[in-house]
């Protein structure tokens, strides 16, 4: 039962890859562009070299990473289907319990939130997004970075030193200022690795500032400090972990005076359930409503790797994810930001159909995706869901039906509206019709 | 035989020394440097890995050390087996009584789960702060070094195992077995509750298999993600099958009606294969010498070795029949690990930063809540790894966020409790101290300096840069640094703690 070849992925590039980028501890660090273009340089020329605008009705894409590998088959239901409840004897959510879809197809019980956001025309599901590959990959570190790096050629290669968000922001906005990208989650995502464009973490943006002392300050210290930054602005100490550390430390300094300026007096619109997804969600609201110049958040929420007791950890996920979603909605809808903002749900695979003996599932491959947006994105079921009929299966496996790299084709080019998305997906992938209405 | 060149004793000095302790410890003040550059670097060497000469004193603390007073307490009371949502297999009726039965005994219930909870965060915040004291205070920095390295290789905690009592038994596995036989530790850390609970193999069924830690043990643990095949990882799942957790006893258990005794295929070895074979058949693949030393190679060095590095320690491994201390002390001893761009090119985790700046400062262990900001706010919380291969480490330890934080929280590291009795901290005399618990006296950064360095400004700066700098200060920060020390009339314990912060508040003291 041979199911997968992960030998397929090319080890040498992988430990390239691993070599040069920030995830895999540099040898060589990632800053020579800011050898001979410093930031200050830069931000003279950077209006002119954005080749789109990014005033405050520009589109936001928020990707939400649901890591671990969430179970599909739970989450939409297919409560008519016996092959369903064969494989799954002790998980199959019942055909009662599941939120009606349509007449084959449910939520999971904990998606009430989800299911609002569906009769509200504001979700869209995409089933069975993964990729052809004949060697789809189960560990969970090397299947996210095939969805991360997004490779335009053969999907588990995985030969990219960038992300796919990284080289679209590296071909879009050389010179802005990092707050193009925030991401929320503890470490950089290697979707934001880019060999330009420089992007920031922020987990707490009420301590998103320096400060010598809490309470007080130390006037020498935090004239040191302002000496430092200022100095790095005109000169950073070329390539070289100290100059590394100086890069990140005035890009710390430029987005957190820009942040707190803009969003220190600004308040959600909606009220936000108590959950780390909900807050993170909660805090790209009030970023958002505070006119940040970001075009991409990124988010996380893990815990989905449930090969035991799956239904409780499940259900529990689900709810605080469709429930934040929900008041993310309603903020932004409150806001009048709606329209401009497309939300991806995302998870590095599927799981196996076939329940395994510890009220659990193991690690499969294809995935539905979420979409959540207003009136240029498509709405309700997007496509046919894989069959799930024993005969149908590959090493117990559903078979893809969308590549996620079209996806992400149809995204750069008719939503960030990226003048070229050949830099970034290659030329095998092209927009087609999947999301945008 | 091994194809490296060994470091000579004409190369050893005080900055290699420096450059050693660092990193196969948690760095140190000059006088213990000074004592390690007097060893020569064979001395040194062995100074540091043949630690189980130096007596150390553990002391752990009594509620995590031992097993939870009400463990079958706390079994009984978990919210969702009263109210949790319908289970697989319940009927409605069974649930709707559940619920009914549930909401009685609730208040009665959650008062006795709020105590468990309670007991449990405290313990094991009780034990991170004793693990950080380990490594700040003992006498056997090495082997603390070690310990942290396989915390994250085998990373575990966090949701999947709450109890303190099970993660201090893994830390003290990882503390008896950190250099001896790689075999024995994988089949230990394949019996450790800890790791039996995190990685689902005590729910590993014959007929049911799970196959969450037969895949992790061949891609994170021993071999990575190239070096196996799906096959592996369902007849590994099945050889696995019958190792679990004595829930009274809280210790390994073996139930052979659970195990799984058909033959089984697995890396071309076939038979009734049990736990013992599959990891005696994956320590014999070439790749399992290589794949465990490259990266302790790159945890010690922050980079990938290269082919040379990489074969002459897996040859140096292999050959010594997969003992880890012979590996380490070839690590240690090599030319390569003191080339010149290995030396302050790693940046300190969160936990070295603050082990480091701790020994550095000379003092006593700061409040909890201070240890615990660090590990929250610079994103390292020990017990708590981000995901199941712990953390990458390297360049990724820094972005805006844990940048600010690492800036801000220099000022709580250079006040506080001080060490009364100033004593050097490599022989345990501190650790003694720190152990008593309160301290009345503030911390002096004073204390760390001569009377001449105090009156002559350029002995001062020359013994802050040897403290507290593997490289100096770049441009304008040494300008502002050597500016505020020299125009200062006297120097006195503010003016020295605000020279200290500003040189923790640099790029450059975030390496080692």
């Amino acid at each position: 039962m041979n199911t997968s070849n992960p030998s397929s992925i090319n080890l040498k590039t992988r430990r390239e890859f691993l070599r040069t980028t920030i995830l895999g501890g540099a040898l060589t660090w990632s800053v020579p562009y800011f050898v001979s273009n410093t930031f200050a340089a830069l931000h003279a020329a950077a209006m002119d070299s954005s080749s789109i605008a990014t005033g405050k009705d520009s589109p936001i894409l928020v990707i939400l990473f649901l890591g671990g590998g969430n179970d599909g088959l739970n989450t939409i239901v297919p409560y008519t289907n016996d092959h369903y409840y064969k494989a799954r004897p002790v998980l199959a959510i019942k055909k009662d319990k599941a939120l009606k879809i349509n007449d084959e197809y449910g939520f999971h019980p904990s998606l009430a939130g989800f299911k609002s956001l569906y009769d509200g025309g504001d979700l869209g599901i995409i089933p069975g997004v993964g990729y052809p590959a004949g060697a789809a990959v189960r560990s969970h570190f090397a299947a996210a970075s095939v969805w991360h790096q997004a490779n335009p050629g053969e999907a588990t290669s995985l030969t990219q030193t960038t992300g796919w968000i990284g080289r679209y922001l590296d071909s879009s906005y050389q010179g802005n200022d990092p707050t193009i990208g925030i991401n929320l989650a503890r470490q950089k995502p290697e979707l934001f690795m880019s060999n330009r464009v420089r992007t920031i973490t922020l987990t707490d943006v009420d301590n998103y500032k320096f400060g010598s002392k809490k309470g007080a300050t130390n006037k020498d210290v935090d004239r040191f400090y302002a000496d430092q930054i200022g100095a790095v602005k005109t000169a950073v100490s070329g390539d070289s972990a100290v100059g590394y550390l100086e890069q990140i430390t005035l890009d710390a300094q430029v987005s957190s005076d820009s942040i707190l300026a803009r969003v220190s007096k600004v308040e959600n619109k909606a009220k936000y359930p108590d959950s780390e997804i909900a807050k993170d969600l909660s805090l790209i609201g009030r970023l958002i409503a505070g006119g940040l110049p970001t075009r991409v958040y990124y988010a996380q929420q893990a815990g989905y790797d449930t090969h035991a007791r799956q239904a409780e950890t499940q259900s529990k996920l689900l709810e605080e994810l469709s429930q934040g979603m929900k008041a993310f909605r309603d903020d932004l809808k409150a806001q009048g930001n709606f329209n401009r903002v497309l939300t991806v749900v995302f998870s590095e695979f599927g799981r196996r159909v076939q329940e395994n003996g510890a009220q659990g599932t193991d690690h499969g491959k294809a995935n539905y995706v979420f979409l959540m947006g207003g009136d240029k994105i498509k709405h309700g079921v997007l496509g046919e869901h894989p069959s799930i009929a024993p005969n149908d299966l590959v090493g117990g496996d559903t078979m893809f039906k969308v590549d996620f790299r079209a996806m992400y084709a149809e995204i750069l080019a008719k939503w960030l509206k990226a003048p070229s998305i050949v830099p970034i997906v290659g030329e095998k992938f092209h927009a087609g019709s999947i999301i945008m209405a | 035989m091994s194809k490296l060149n060994l470091l000579s004793n004409a190369n050893w000095n005080y900055k290699t020394a420096a450059h050693l302790l660092n990193r196969a410890g948690f760095g140190g003040p000059p006088a213990e440097i000074e004592k390690l550059s007097s060893m020569g670097m064979e001395g040194a060497v062995s100074y540091l890995v043949d630690y189980e000469k130096i007596p150390v004193e553990l002391n752990p603390g009594s509620n995590f050390s031992q097993p939870e007073p009400n463990h079958e307490e706390a079994a009984k009371t978990s919210h969702t087996k009263l109210l949790g949502v319908q289970r697989p297999g319940e009927s409605d009726e069974d649930y709707k009584k559940r619920m009914e039965e549930g909401k009685k005994l609730l208040p009665q219930k959650q008062a006795e789960k709020k105590e468990v909870t309670e007991f449990r965060q405290e313990a094991c915040e009780a034990l991170r702060e004793w693990w950080i004291r380990q490594m700040a205070y003992t006498p056997r920095p090495f082997q603390e070094k070690m310990v942290l390295f396989f915390h994250g290789h085998f990373a575990c905690g966090g949701h999947a195992c709450q109890e303190a009592y099970f993660r201090y038994l893994q830390n003290q596995l990882f503390r008896d077995k950190c250099l001896g036989s790689w075999e024995d530790m994988l089949v230990s850390v394949t019996k450790d509750p800890c790791m039996l609970r995190s990685l689902d193999n005590q729910k590993n069924f014959k007929g049911k298999p799970n196959e969450n830690y037969a895949r992790e043990l061949m891609e994170l643990y021993t071999l990575g993600v190239e070096y196996y095949t799906e096959q592996d990882v369902t007849e590994g799942a099945r050889a696995l099958t019958g190792w679990g957790i004595d829930d009274a006893k809280l210790c390994f258990i073996y139930r052979p009606e659970q195990h799984d005794n058909g033959e089984k295929t697995y890396m071309g070895l076939k038979g009734n294969l049990g736990p013992l074979e599959i990891i005696h058949q994956i320590v014999k693949q070439p790749q399992a010498a290589r794949f465990i030393t490259s990266k302790l190679w790159k945890f010690f060095t922050d980079q990938n070795p290269s082919e040379k590095i990489a074969t002459a320690l897996a040859d140096e491994f292999r050959g010594s029949g997969m003992i880890l201390k012979p590996v380490m002390k070839l690590m240690f001893s090599c030319e390569d690990f003191y080339a010149p761009d290995m030396i302050g090119r790693q940046i300190k985790g969160p936990i070295q930063w603050l082990a480091n700046s701790i020994r550095l400062l000379e003092r006593d262990l700061p409040e909890r809540k201070y240890l615990n900001t660090v590990q929250d706010k610079m994103s390292q919380e020990l017990f708590k790894p981000p995901t199941v291969k712990g953390w990458d480490g390297g360049a990724a330890w820094i972005n805006t966020n844990t940048m600010l934080a690492r800036y801000n929280l220099v000022a709580g590291v250079i006040s506080g409790p001080g060490d009364k009795s100033g004593g050097t901290i490599m022989h345990g005399k501190t650790m003694a101290n720190a152990t008593k618990g309160k301290v009345e006296q503030e911390l002096s950064v004073k204390k760390l300096f001569t009377d001449e360095q105090l009156r002559d400004s350029s002995k001062l700066l020359a013994e802050l840069q040897k403290r507290f700098l593997q490289v100096p200060l770049a441009g304008k920060r040494q300008d502002d640094l050597v500016k505020y020390v020299t125009t200062q009339k006297q120097h006195n314990e503010d003016t020295l703690r605000t020279a200290v912060q500003m040189i923790m508040t640099t790029p450059e003291y975030q390496l080692c």
